[in-house]
């Protein structure tokens, strides 16, 4: 037969005893008598060797408590009615009894729990490490069963604090720790059954709570008629009479004053002045001056300690209550040692108010310093009125710790704990703070007209960023306000009923979104987006207000807070596609104006084939990866655009993104889509698609090796390099424009120098110059082959040896097998581009020292800023050329010619530096420049040696081989 | 023969092999036409509207490089 689990039963009523006895069997049989001798010899053993189990020698012993412990689990469920019958035999303690079980974890376990949970054991057990065991696993168990065994647990514990809070008090039996133990179980317990699965954990929970919230009031009740009745009790108990002290002649009490001044002013002060030598009549004056302020309590109780204890008693008492009412502090411990040797009824009396009065302000003051000394007061006379030995005084402390819990925290009293009122499962997991309304139903409100046009509800509820986490976004759909109550706490779920209600909403879905505060503006559809504020816990509590924040509260309590009070005129859509189509929407919808320029710029992207389709939500993050939020469609756009009518305004207004969606939703969303299309490694690695992706849906090749394709499809492409087809002169002037500012950056000594040495040497290189025309041809780079290559081994195929895989052969297939028409590689597959541009050589001595002066290209011969600006001046000194490549006479790069001689036979050389600029020319222009050179015999090849640099200097990017001017430097050396 | 399979190949294709091994283990006979001869460069691109290999035709079919799945459910299914 199918084991069922028991309903709950709740119980019938709180006058019936809840008190069980555990379920135990009677009689013993024989086996059974075996089974408990073996297990009390295990018991033994364990309790033996525990507390060497957790040490950290506890070699031999700790095998042994092991092997005990097993001993105990293998008895299994046999174990467990050993247990039972033992805790009622009285043989074994009731924390062992439970911790053992605990171990057990099995269903038996469970029941044994549930019987013993309510039994006297546990009810009279002056501590809770049996209930707490019990509880923890019953929670963890989660058995509906349970539900009604807790609550039995907890309506006994609420009737023992009815009953103790219903006792006639000053006899001093009513004491805080009698609320103590059982509020701390019902506080327990009521955490428990909020955590159970069945709702009715939470329910039961709920209604506990609403009776311990009585019984608080009484008990708060209690405590309030208490403290008057201490008040009543201690009344008047001490005046301080200054008439018994021999009064001082008006001389001595101007010596005593000014002894106080100097003292209390005096830094040194443990330097005391020797006040007994004024004689008693100094005390009634120290007194004084404490009253007046003009000496701390500290001092005070420095001066009075000289005089004997007897003659300063009134002082002391007087001491006391001053620093009960002003929170001074001063030695109230070694005052109240002093006293104890001295006590009487009147002092006891005296303790006692010291005690109450210091309790009662600290509870009124705002001084968290004199809060903590009145504090101090009260612990310091506690413990002294513990110690006295006097029924009647121990007693009146008991009482205090009854009326001023809080004064009572510590390691000497436990203060009453506060129970929560109980969070639902839901509660907890939709946790916060703040609850907005927004969206159609707000804008409906304030234009006061269009309310039949809101179709949802939008909920929204913050949690304030400090605690967001990435779980904190959350969103869920209700049918209807009723299922939000075990969402919303009793108060926020009241509120927005009555609004919705008000407003007539009643039959309207909700949308509710958890969201972090800062991101209730940044999430906004519209700019300015208004939002009502229905409830915020901060605002619940009894607050005051300064006078600028009284209007908001006040329009809060009136229900009016609204963020963002009024609609703007034009609505400007927050960023995203999604929210761009929602604006559509409203402004349609409720006849406002608003800003279409991204729906428009989308429609243009589709059309341009540029429209990113993603899988996932776009938003603020997905914009710093590549994506567009402006011309994305995503899953939320694809779902605003399932509304009907929507889907009919997009189509008339945005026609081509209209059908895209239409597409999207009939191949049943984004994902599906693009795998049907584009295929599934799209949805695995970017998540997003533009229509010119390449389809990779019919791919035969795995899954690992379509991702290795995308990765070589989408790397980077070197661009194009340029070939020289042939070099025309035009010109024996290079005519270069003259960079600005040139002229102040050169050094004209230097300058005129370099000339002149250049003057005296072989100026060969100088018959180059002129302007060219240099017509190249463009080449698509080898990685763009390679690319086409990989796309045809993922479709399974190869491109034939014997095929010219030009352009158009190239561009057919591609498209046949599913490459966009728009791709950008295909586009790049543009092969012998003629192209044209001209190289100047100049041997001008500007031209050559403006070799990086306001170029596009930086290097360290930059006049002014360069490491290695006098470089330039050397190139001028030694002859060297510069050649510039220049389209619409603009430069584009250079290249620095130097003159050298061949290595063997001494001949005139030219040495081409490396190239700066764009090295799309790497190529082309030491070609040019080789062509032009060879036609005026200067060589070219190497090997070849230049005039030394200098030699920290070493351009070329080719030292170490022959044609830098190392080599010459070592020639030159040698 | 029940099926008429034409194939267009290169030599030095890869995939050609594969076509070519897998046709000939489930014995399946097939008429080869290498792309090396212009006018099979032609019907090449005529009948598969691009020039890379192998292309299969069986059945009046046309499957685009080697993939298993459509052969079988061409040929075997």
């Amino acid at each position: 037969m199918e084991k069922t689990e028991p309903q709950f039963k709740p119980s019938d009523s709180a006058e019936k005893s809840n008190i069980t006895e555990p379920i135990v069997p009677e009689e013993k049989t024989e086996a059974e008598t075996i089974y408990e001798n073996r297990f009390y010899a295990a018991l033994h053993e364990f309790e033996l060797q525990e507390p060497f189990y957790y040490a950290q020698r506890a070699g031999e012993r700790k095998n042994r408590f092991i092997a005990a412990k097993e001993e105990i689990l293998k008895l299994g469920d046999a174990g467990i009615d050993i247990l039972l019958r033992g805790v009622k035999e009285g043989r074994i303690n009731l924390y062992r009894a439970t911790q053992i079980m605990n171990f057990m974890k099995s269903e038996k376990a469970a029941s044994g729990f549930e019987s013993l949970l309510n039994s006297e054991e546990i009810l009279n057990s002056s501590d809770r490490s049996a209930s707490h065991t019990i509880l923890s696993f019953l929670r963890d168990k989660d058995k509906p069963s349970s539900i009604s065994t807790i609550v039995r647990f907890a309506e006994t514990r609420l009737k023992q604090l009815q009953q103790t809070s219903n006792q006639e008090m000053i006899s001093g039996d009513i004491i805080e720790q009698n609320f103590r133990l059982p509020l701390l179980d019902l506080d327990e317990a009521m955490r428990c059954l909020q955590r159970f699965s069945d709702r009715e954990g939470f329910k039961q929970a709920e209604r506990l709570y609403q009776e311990y919230g009585k019984i608080l009031a009484k008990i708060n009740e209690l405590r309030t008629s208490e403290r008057s009745r201490l008040k009543s009790f201690l009344d008047k108990p001490f005046e301080v009479n200054l008439e018994e002290f021999p009064g001082a002649s008006p001389e001595q009490t101007d010596q005593i004053n000014a002894a106080i001044g100097n003292y209390q002013n005096d830094l040194h002060w443990w330097e005391l002045p020797r006040f007994s030598s004024f004689g008693e009549q100094a005390i009634p004056l120290i007194y004084q001056a404490v009253k007046d302020g003009r000496l701390s309590g500290i001092k005070a109780w420095g001066a009075v300690n000289h005089f004997s204890t007897k003659k300063i008693l009134p002082i002391l008492h007087g001491l006391l209550l001053e620093s009960a009412q002003s929170g001074q502090n001063f030695f109230q411990r070694d005052v109240l040692k002093v006293l104890r040797h001295t006590r009487d009824l009147q002092t006891d009396k005296i303790i006692a108010e010291f005690a109450r009065l210091s309790a009662e302000n600290a509870l009124k003051t705002e001084d968290q310093a004199r809060r903590i000394n009145f504090a101090a007061n009260v612990r310091a006379a506690l413990r002294e009125m513990r110690r006295s030995g006097n029924d009647e005084s121990e007693k009146i402390g008991k009482l205090l710790s009854f009326c001023y819990p809080e004064m009572c925290a510590g390691y000497e009293v436990v203060t009453i704990p506060t129970i929560e009122r109980p969070k639902s499962r839901e509660q907890r997991e939709w946790w916060h703070s703040k609850t907005y309304i927004r969206g159609s139903a707000v804008y409906a409100e304030m234009l006061g007209r269009g309310q039949s046009k809101v179709h949802d509800l939008d909920i929204f509820v913050t949690i304030s960023d400090h605690f967001a986490m990435d779980e904190t976004m959350k969103v869920g759909y209700f049918e209807q306000v009723d299922d939000l109550e075990y969402v919303l706490n009793d108060e926020e779920f009241a509120k927005l009923k009555k609004w919705i209600e008000e407003h007539g909403y009643q039959d309207k879905k909700i949308n509710l979104v958890r969201i972090p505060e800062s991101h209730l503006q940044l999430e906004e559809t519209f700019e300015n987006e208004p939002k009502l504020l229905l409830w915020d816990q901060a605002l619940e509590g009894e607050i005051e207000t300064s006078h600028y924040a009284s209007q908001d509260l006040e329009n809060y309590r009136n229900g009016q807070y609204y963020v963002n009070p009024t609609l703007p005129e034009k609505l400007i859509p927050r960023g995203t596609l999604t929210r761009a189509l929602r604006t559509l929407d409203l402004g349609e919808r409720f006849g406002l104006e608003y800003d279409p320029t991204l729906l428009y710029e989308a429609e243009q992207a589709a059309r341009n084939n540029k429209i990113v389709i993603s899988c996932s939500p776009n938003n603020r993050f997905t914009e710093r990866h590549e994506l567009n939020p402006d011309t994305a469609v995503d899953p939320t756009f694809i779902k605003v655009f399932q509304d009907k009518n929507l889907r009919k305004k997009l189509l008339r207004k945005c026609p081509r993104l209209g059908q895209l969606a239409e597409e999207i939703v009939n191949a049943g969303g984004i994902e599906n889509y693009i795998k049907q299309n584009y295929g599934e490694v799209y949805v695995q690695t970017r998540g997003y698609v533009r229509p010119f992706d390449i389809k990779l849906a019919k791919s035969p090749v795995s899954l690992e090796r379509q991702k290795q394709f995308i990765e070589e499809w989408y790397a980077e492409l070197s661009p194009k390099d340029f070939y020289l087809d042939g070099v025309v002169k035009l010109t024996d002037t290079p005519d270069l424009p003259k960079p600005e500012g040139i002229e102040e950056a050169i050094d004209k000594e230097k300058l005129q120098q370099s000339i002149e040495t250049r003057q005296g040497i072989n100026r060969f290189l100088e018959k180059a110059v002129g302007r060219y025309v240099l017509s190249l041809e463009s080449r698509d780079p080898a990685e763009l082959k390679r690319k086409i290559e990989s796309f045809l081994t993922v479709m399974n195929l190869d491109w034939p040896t014997n095929i010219e895989m030009d352009k158009t052969k190239v561009s057919q297939t591609l498209i046949k097998l599913g490459v966009h028409p728009r791709n950008p590689i295909l586009a790049q597959f543009d092969s012998k581009k003629r192209h044209e541009v001209e190289l100047a050589i100049s041997a001008d001595p500007n031209d050559i020292l403006g070799a990086s002066f306001d170029k596009p290209w930086h290097s360290c011969v930059e006049l002014g800023e360069g490491c290695n600006e006098q470089s330039v001046y050397e190139d001028v000194a030694k002859a060297s050329v510069i050649a510039y490549i220049l389209e619409n006479n603009q430069f584009i790069a250079r290249k620095m010619i130097r003159a050298g001689f061949t290595v063997d036979k001494f001949e005139p050389a030219a040495a081409i530096e490396r190239l700066y600029g764009d090295y799309r020319y790497e190529k082309a222009m030491p070609d040019a420049l080789i062509d032009i050179f060879k036609k005026l015999g200067i060589k070219t090849e190497t090997p070849m040696m230049t005039y030394p640099l200098n030699v920290a200097y070493v351009d070329s990017g080719r030292k170490g081989t022959e044609r830098g001017n190392y080599i010459y430097y070592d020639i030159y050396n040698d | 023969m029940k099926n008429k399979i034409t194939i267009y190949t290169d030599q030095y294709s890869y995939f050609c092999e594969k076509t070519r091994e897998w046709l000939q283990k489930h014995h399946f006979e097939y008429e080869e036409k290498d792309v090396k001869l212009p006018q099979n460069t032609e019907e090449l691109f005529k009948i598969s509207e691009q020039y890379a290999v192998p292309v299969i035709i069986a059945d009046d079919k046309v499957i685009l490089g080697y993939n298993e799945e459509k052969l079988k459910e061409i040929l075997l299914d």
